[in-house]
C-alpha cells in the first residue's frame, strides 16, 4: 500500500507534518506496519523548472527536432526537443543545465546538429515520477493547478506543491483496515495521541426504497449491505478528473479512466471502501443482486473473458453478467466516454466469498474485501463520493441512496478483564490498556473487579480474542517496552525432557563415524522420475506405492522417493560427469509410501561408494581405499564392515550382522552382488554393487559402484548387552592355527560347523588368512584361542583337544586339511 | 719399555683417524689387540721384567689395551652412526610432498547448523519432537488457526500429494501432535525437520530446514518470550541488540518477528542488510488460543510462547554461503571447505 505523506498529514493534526519521514519509518515498524520504501518525489530536482514555451521553430537540420524559445519568466533559453505534445503557450517541466535527473542523466549545454540547446523538456519517467513516457511532461494539458506564471521559474516540486514523501507499506493479512489513508491515520493518531481529522462527510442514512429494476436475491450472510446511488445529473464531458487526483490515484498505481470511476477510486483509497459505477443505459431490465451460476461469462473490464465456477456473488441484468461483486466489473456495463447516467455501487462482500471468487483475479477491490472492508463504511463513502461530485463538478442534486439492503452488524465483543490481558503482557497498567483500547476506537465497558467488555470497532476483522487484545496493547505500549522476563514459575526438571532429544543425537553420531571412515554427508531435494527408477525399484516398491506430488514444480520430478539410494546415485552420476568419479557419499531422509490411501514414511541411510578399477592409483589424486587384505572382490566386505560400525554405534554392541545373497533382486544391481543386511533375524537393509552394465556404469568402465540402505528405525531400539564385563585372564593364552581345503561350501557354513563341536576351553577363532588358487580351490587357515580363567594351560592338554576336535572336524564336513 | 708404550699409544690414535670402513677397523683391532697385535706382544715381553718393574710396566701397558679397547668401540659406534645417517640421508623422503589423500569425509553444513541448534535449545530445556512429512491438511492447517480460504494459505505454496495429504510447509504440525500426545505440563520442544514449499528461485528451495520451538505453561507471557529469543540469539550470534517488531502470524497472537543487529556491519549499514543495519531471523510470538485449544489445552491461565526459523538461511550466516543452491547441489568441492569453513559471526568484516 503506498501513501502519499502530503495527503496522509492532512489527516492528522499539523504536529504530524513535523515529523521527517524517516523518523516515520520506524514508528510503523513498531505498530505492525512494515514500511518497505520511502520514496521523496523530486528529490534533489531543485535545477528543474516551471518554464513556459514562447515560440517554437521547426529545427533547419532535422526533421524530427523543433527548436524552441522556452521561458523561465527571468531568462529564455533555446532547447532543441523532439517531443511534440506541446505548442506554445504551454507550461513545461524544464531541466537547466547542471541538473542531474534521476535517471543519472547530467544536463549539459550542447549544440544538436548545429542549433544550440541549453537544457531539456522533461517527462514524466525521466524525472522519476508517475509512469508517461510518451511525450514530455505538458502541465497545460494536464490542467496542472491553476496559475502557472506565477511560479514560473520556481523548481517544480515546491512550486506545484508535488514534492512529497511516497511512503510503501507491506500490510500483514490481518490488517485490511490499513489499506486506507483513514486506516493508517487511524493507527497513527491512536500510537502518537494526535487527533484525527476524518476528512468524510458524515450523513443520515434515509434512505430511499428500491426502483422497480432493482432487486436483491442472495443471502444476507454473503451481502449484508448493498447500496446503489442514483444521480439524475446526466454525465457531463466538462467533467474532468482534477490533476491532484490523477496525481494521487498514479502514485498508487490506477490510471485515470472516467472522473466518475476516478472519483469512485479515489473514494476506496481515502476510506478502504470499494465503490463501483454502473452506466444505466447498459442495463437491460432489473439490476439484480444474486449467486452466479455456472457456466455463466462475460469479458472483465481488463478484457479477460470470465466463466463462473457457480456461487460467486454477482450483479446482473436480465441479459448478461455486470459485475462480479467485490472482485471487477464487466465490460458490458463500463462506464466510458458515452456514458451518460450512472449508477454507483458502495455494498459489502463476506470476506471469504470473495477470496473464493476472486482466485487468479488481482484488484484493488478484491484485495480490499477479502481482508475484510469495514461494514459500516458503504454510507459513509457514498456520502463522500457525493462531496466530491459537488466540489469537483458543481453536482448539486441531494444524494439519495437506495437501499437494497441495509444490515447492521452486531460488533463483536470480548469479554475479558485487564488481568488477563496483564498475564500476556506484562508492562502497562490497567489505566494505559484502557487509553490505549480506547484510541484505537475500541468500546470497553467495567464489568465486576477488572472485568471489561470490549467492542470491537466494525474495521477490525482481526479481533475475536482476549489474545487480540493483548496484541493492540503490546503494540501500542511498544514491544521494546515490555521488560524480559527470566525465570518461569513452575521450572521442573523433567526425565521425559530428553526423549526426543536422544534420539536425534545419536543419528548425528552415526554421521559422524560415517565422516571419520570418510564419507561426504549430503543433502537433496529430494524429488524423483518415477519413470527412470521405477524397474530399479520394483522387488520392494510396486508402482502404485509411489506417492506422487499433484502441483508439482517440475513434471518429471513429482514423486517422492520410496527409496532414498536413487538421490545419492543421481549425485554420484552428477560428480562423476565433472571428472570427480571416486566417491563416499551419504544421507540419511525420510522415504515416502502409498499404502491404499494411507501413506507411510521411514527413516532411511544411503550410502555410496564408487571406486575405481585401477590398482595402480596415485594416493595424491584419490582418497586412500581399504587394502584388499588378499581378498578379491572385497569392496562389498567392507562397506559391511562400515554398516557394522554404524550398527554398533548405535547401541547393537554384541551383534553381528550377516550379508545374505538376493536371489532375485533389483536388475539395477549386480545379480550376484546383491546382498539383505540381517541382524538378529530382521532385515535392516540391502547393500549391492550397481550392475556393471547399467547405462551410466557402463559409460564408466573403470568404475564400480557399490551402494547400501539402511533402515533405520528398527535400528534405534538396539538389543543391550546387560552382563557384567569380564576382567581378561591374566593367565596366557594358546593359540592353534589349523589350515585346510575347503572343498565346497561357504566360510560360513564351515564355521557353523566349528561352533557346533567347538572344544570347551576355546574362547574364540579368528580367520587369519584365505587364498585361492587358479583353480579355484579355496585354502583357509583359522587361529582357535584356548584360555583359562584360572590356570594355565599345558601344551599337551591343548594338543590332545585340538586333535579330537580335528577329526571331528573331517568327519562332518567335506575337507582336507594341509 | 715404556717407551714402546708411547710409540704404540701414537700410532694407534694416527691409525684411529684414518678409518673409512669397517674393515679399517677390523685391521686396526687385528693389529693392536689380535693374536699377534702389538699390545699381546708387548705383554710376552713382561716376564722378563723385575717385580717392581712388572708392576710399574703392567699397570702402564693395561691403561695401553684399555685405551685402545675403549677406542675401538667408540669408533664403532660412531662410524656406525656415520653410516646410519648417510643411509637416512639416501633414503630421505622429501616432506614438502603434498599429503596423501588421507579418507575422511564432512558433514554437510545444514545438519551441522542443525546439530548445533538442536543442543543448544536442549541445554535450554527444549524436548525434540517427530511428525511426518508427509502430513494431513488438518495438522499443517486448520489447527493452526488457518482456515479454509485463509489468504495465510495462499502465502504457503503448498504440495499437495492429493487433498487432504499434502507435504508440510512447517513444523508446527509436529506441535500439535507432540501436545495431543504430552498432556502434562510445561510442554517445552522443538520440531526440526524438512518442510516444503513450492517455491524455486535464487533465495527459495522447494525443500528447506525448519526449527521451531513450543513453550506451553501456566503463567507464559510475552516477558518470556523475549528473554528465552535474546539469550538464544546473543549466543548463536554474539550480537546484543535485538529488537522485536509487531506482525501476524495465524497461530500466534501477539506475533513478533525478531531482529539482529547486522552481524557484517555491526549495525551501521551494509549491503548485507540492505542499509537498514538490522537482519529478519526469525518470527514468534504467544501461542494463539485456538492453537492451545486444538492441542488440548482448556485451562485458561496456561499460555504458551512459539518461534521458528529457516535453517538454509542461518547456515549460510555461519558458513558463509552467498547462495541457497550451492546447499543443494551437494558439491564436494563446496561441502569439504564448508565443512570446516564454519564462520563465527562476530568475526565481522571492518567495513
Amino acid at each position: 500500500m503506498k501513501l502519499s505523506r502530503n495527503i496522509l498529514n492532512t489527516y492528522l493534526e499539523e504536529s504530524f507534518s513535523k515529523i521527517p519521514s524517516q523518523d516515520l519509518i520506524e514508528i510503523l515498524d513498531q505498530l505492525g506496519l512494515a514500511v518497505a520504501s520511502v520514496t521523496p518525489l523530486f528529490d534533489g530536482l531543485e535545477q528543474v523548472v516551471v518554464a513556459q514555451v514562447s515560440s517554437i521553430d521547426q529545427h533547419p537540420n532535422a526533421d524530427r527536432l523543433r527548436v524552441c524559445q522556452v521561458s523561465t519568466g527571468d531568462a529564455t533559453h533555446q532547447i532543441v526537443c523532439g517531443a511534440t505534445n506541446f505548442e506554445s503557450g504551454d507550461f513545461v517541466p524544464l531541466s537547466l543545465v547542471g541538473a542531474l535527473l534521476p535517471n543519472g542523466l547530467k544536463i549539459e549545454a550542447s549544440k544538436i546538429r548545429g542549433e544550440s540547446s541549453s537544457g531539456m523538456i522533461c517527462s514524466q519517467t525521466e524525472l522519476g515520477v508517475g509512469t508517461d513516457a510518451k511525450g514530455i511532461w505538458n502541465f497545460s494539458i494536464d490542467n496542472v493547478q491553476g496559475d502557472l506564471l506565477s511560479v514560473i521559474g520556481q523548481p517544480i516540486g515546491s512550486a506545484l506543491g508535488l514534492k512529497d514523501d511516497i511512503i510503501e507499506i507491506e500490510l500483514t493479512p490481518n490488517r485490511g483496515d490499513c489499506l486506507s489513508y483513514l486506516g493508517v491515520a487511524r493507527e497513527l493518531s491512536a500510537k502518537l495521541g494526535l487527533s484525527l481529522h476524518t476528512p468524510i462527510e458524515c450523513q443520515d442514512s434515509k434512505f430511499e426504497k428500491p426502483l422497480k429494476n432493482m432487486a436483491i436475491s442472495i443471502s444476507e450472510e454473503l451481502v449484508p449491505t448493498f447500496l446503489l446511488q442514483v444521480l439524475e445529473t446526466p454525465c457531463s464531458p466538462d467533467w474532468q478528473t482534477p490533476f491532484w487526483m490523477r496525481w494521487a490515484l498514479q502514485s498508487h498505481g490506477i490510471s485515470s479512466i472516467h472522473p466518475l470511476v476516478d472519483v469512485g477510486n479515489w473514494v476506496m483509497l481515502e476510506c478502504g471502501q470499494p465503490i463501483h459505477v454502473y452506466d444505466v443505459q447498459k442495463i437491460a431490465g432489473t439490476l439484480t443482486v444474486r449467486e452466479g451460476k455456472a457456466g455463466e461469462t462475460g469479458q472483465t473490464l481488463m478484457g479477460e473473458p470470465l466463466e463462473l465456477k457457480g456461487g460467486e456473488i454477482v450483479i446482473a441484468d436480465d441479459q448478461k453478467l455486470l459485475c462480479v461483486g467485490g472482485v471487477i466489473g464487466m465490460q458490458a456495463a463500463e462506464v466510458d466516454a458515452q456514458t451518460h447516467q450512472v449508477w454507483i455501487e458502495a455494498a459489502h462482500f463476506e470476506p471469504v466469498a470473495i477470496r473464493k471468487a476472486s482466485k487468479g483475479i488481482v484488484t484493488e477491490s478484491a484485495y480490499r474485501f477479502a481482508r475484510g472492508v469495514d461494514p459500516t463504511s458503504p454510507d459513509r463513502a457514498l456520502a463522500r463520493y457525493f462531496y466530491y461530485l459537488k466540489s469537483l463538478f458543481g453536482v448539486e442534486e441531494t444524494a439519495h441512496v437506495t437501499a437494497l439492503r441495509h444490515a447492521h452488524p452486531e460488533p463483536a465483543v470480548v469479554e475479558t478483564s485487564y488481568g488477563a490481558i496483564g498475564n500476556l503482557v506484562r508492562g502497562p497498567e490497567s489505566s494505559e490498556m484502557q487509553k490505549i483500547l480506547t484510541d484505537l476506537q475500541f468500546g470497553l465497558e467495567a464489568g465486576e473487579g477488572d472485568a471489561i467488555r470490549v467492542q470491537v470497532p466494525p474495521y477490525r476483522f482481526d479481533v475475536a480474542y482476549s489474545a487480540d487484545l493483548a496484541e493492540e496493547v503490546a503494540r501500542s505500549y511498544g514491544y521494546d517496552r515490555i521488560l524480559d522476563e527470566q525465570t518461569v514459575q513452575s521450572r521442573i526438571f523433567q526425565p521425559t525432557h530428553w526423549r526426543g532429544v536422544s534420539t536425534h543425537k545419536r543419528k548425528f553420531r552415526l554421521a559422524d563415524r560415517l565422516v571419520s571412515l570418510g564419507y561426504q554427508e549430503n543433502v537433496h531435494v529430494g524429488f524423483l522420475d518415477q519413470s527412470e527408477w521405477r524397474d530399479a525399484l520394483v522387488p520392494w516398491i510396486s508402482e502404485n506405492m509411489w506417492a506422487e506430488l499433484s502441483n508439482p514444480l517440475n513434471k518429471k520430478r513429482r514423486f517422492m522417493p520410496p527409496m532414498l539410494f536413487p538421490l545419492v546415485f543421481e549425485r554420484f552420476c552428477w560428480l562423476r560427469d565433472r571428472q570427480m568419479p571416486v566417491v563416499k557419499l551419504f544421507e540419511t531422509g525420510k522415504v515416502f509410501r502409498k499404502d491404499n490411501d494411507q501413506y507411510q514414511e521411514e527413516s532411511h541411510l544411503a550410502m555410496l561408494v564408487s571406486k575405481s578399477n585401477h590398482r595402480t592409483e596415485s594416493h595424491f589424486e584419490h582418497p586412500v581405499w581399504e587394502d584388499s587384505g588378499g581378498i578379491e572382490n572385497s569392496d562389498a566386505l567392507w562397506m559391511g564392515a562400515h554398516i557394522q560400525g554404524l550398527v554398533e554405534e548405535l547401541g547393537w554392541v554384541q551383534s553381528q550382522i550377516s550379508l545374505k545373497l538376493i536371489e532375485q533382486g533389483s536388475p539395477f544391481f549386480h545379480p550376484l552382488q546383491s546382498y539383505e543386511i540381517l541382524l538378529e533375524e530382521m532385515t535392516i537393509g540391502f547393500l549391492a554393487q550397481v550392475h556393471p552394465n547399467h547405462g551410466t556404469m557402463r559409460k564408466a568402465k573403470r568404475l564400480s559402484c557399490f551402494v547400501a540402505e539402511l533402515f533405520l528405525d528398527p535400528l534405534m531400539t538396539p538389543k543391550s548387552d546387560l552382563s557384567v564385563l569380564q576382567a581378561p585372564s591374566t593367565f596366557p593364552s594358546v593359540t592353534r592355527d589349523v589350515s585346510l581345503v575347503i572343498n565346497e561350501g561357504s566360510y560360513g557354513a564351515l564355521m557353523a560347523e566349528v561352533d557346533r563341536i567347538l572344544p570347551e576351553s576355546c574362547v574364540s577363532h579368528q580367520l587369519v588368512d584365505r587364498f585361492v588358487d587358479e583353480s579355484g580351490q579355496v585354502s583357509v587357515t583359522f587361529r582357535m584361542t584356548y584360555e583359562d580363567g584360572a590356570r594355565s594351560l599345558s601344551d599337551e592338554e591343548v594338543n590332545q583337544w585340538q586333535e579330537h576336535f580335528r577329526v571331528l572336524l573331517k568327519g562332518q564336513y567335506p575337507l582336507e586339511y594341509k | 719399555m715404556l717407551q714402546e708404550i708411547g710409540t704404540i699409544q701414537t700410532s694407534f690414535d694416527t691409525d684411529l683417524k684414518s678409518i673409512s670402513s669397517v674393515q679399517d677397523l677390523e685391521g686396526i683391532k687385528s693389529k693392536y689387540l689380535g693374536k699377534t697385535g702389538l699390545i699381546p706382544q708387548l705383554y710376552k715381553q713382561l716376564g722378563r721384567l723385575s717385580p717392581e718393574e712388572k708392576k710399574e710396566i703392567g699397570s702402564k701397558l693395561n691403561d695401553l689395551r684399555h685405551k685402545a679397547q675403549t677406542g675401538l668401540s667408540e669408533a664403532l659406534i660412531a662410524f656406525e652412526e656415520k653410516i646410519f645417517l648417510e643411509k637416512s640421508r639416501k633414503n630421505m623422503v622429501d616432506m614438502t610432498l603434498p599429503l596423501p589423500k588421507a579418507a575422511y569425509g564432512g558433514r554437510h553444513p545444514i545438519t551441522q547448523t542443525m546439530e548445533y541448534l538442536i543442543e543448544l535449545l536442549a541445554q535450554m530445556g527444549f524436548d525434540v519432537g517427530e511428525g511426518p512429512e508427509l502430513e494431513h491438511e488438518d495438522f499443517n492447517f486448520t489447527y493452526l488457526n488457518i482456515p479454509e480460504h485463509h489468504p495465510a494459505r495462499d502465502d504457503h505454496d503448498t504440495f499437495y500429494i492429493q487433498k487432504p495429504w499434502l507435504l508440510r510447509t512447517h513444523t508446527s504440525p509436529v506441535q500439535i501432535h507432540y501436545m495431543k500426545k504430552y498432556t502434562e505440563l510445561p510442554i517445552q520442544m522443538i520440531a526440526p525437520g524438512r518442510v516444503y514449499r513450492a517455491d524455486d528461485d535464487a533465495t527459495h528451495s522447494p525443500m528447506f530446514h525448519q526449527i521451531e520451538g513450543l513453550w506451553v505453561d501456566k503463567g507464559i507471557h510475552f516477558g518470556h518470550l523475549k528473554a528465552m529469543i535474546k539469550a538464544f540469539l546473543q549466543e548463536i550470534f554474539e550480537m546484543d541488540q535485538v529488537r522485536f517488531r509487531p506482525s501476524f502470524f495465524p497461530f500466534t497472537e501477539p506475533s513478533a518477528e525478531v531482529d539482529i543487529g547486522c552481524v557484517f556491519c555491526n549495525g551501521r549499514g551494509c549491503r548485507v542488510c540492505k542499509q537498514t543495519g538490522w537482519l529478519e531471523v526469525m518470527g514468534s510470538g504467544l501461542v494463539h488460543p485456538k492453537v492451545l485449544q486444538y492441542g488440548g489445552v482448556e485451562d485458561p491461565a496456561v499460555s504458551g510462547l512459539a518461534f521458528g526459523l529457516g535453517v538454509e538461511r542461518l547456515t549460510m550466516l555461519l558458513f558463509r554461503i552467498p547462495d541457497m543452491r550451492m546447499l543443494f547441489d551437494n558439491d564436494p568441492r563446496v561441502l569439504t571447505k564448508a565443512a570446516r569453513h564454519r564462520h563465527f559471526p562476530h568475526i565481522r568484516e571492518d567495513a
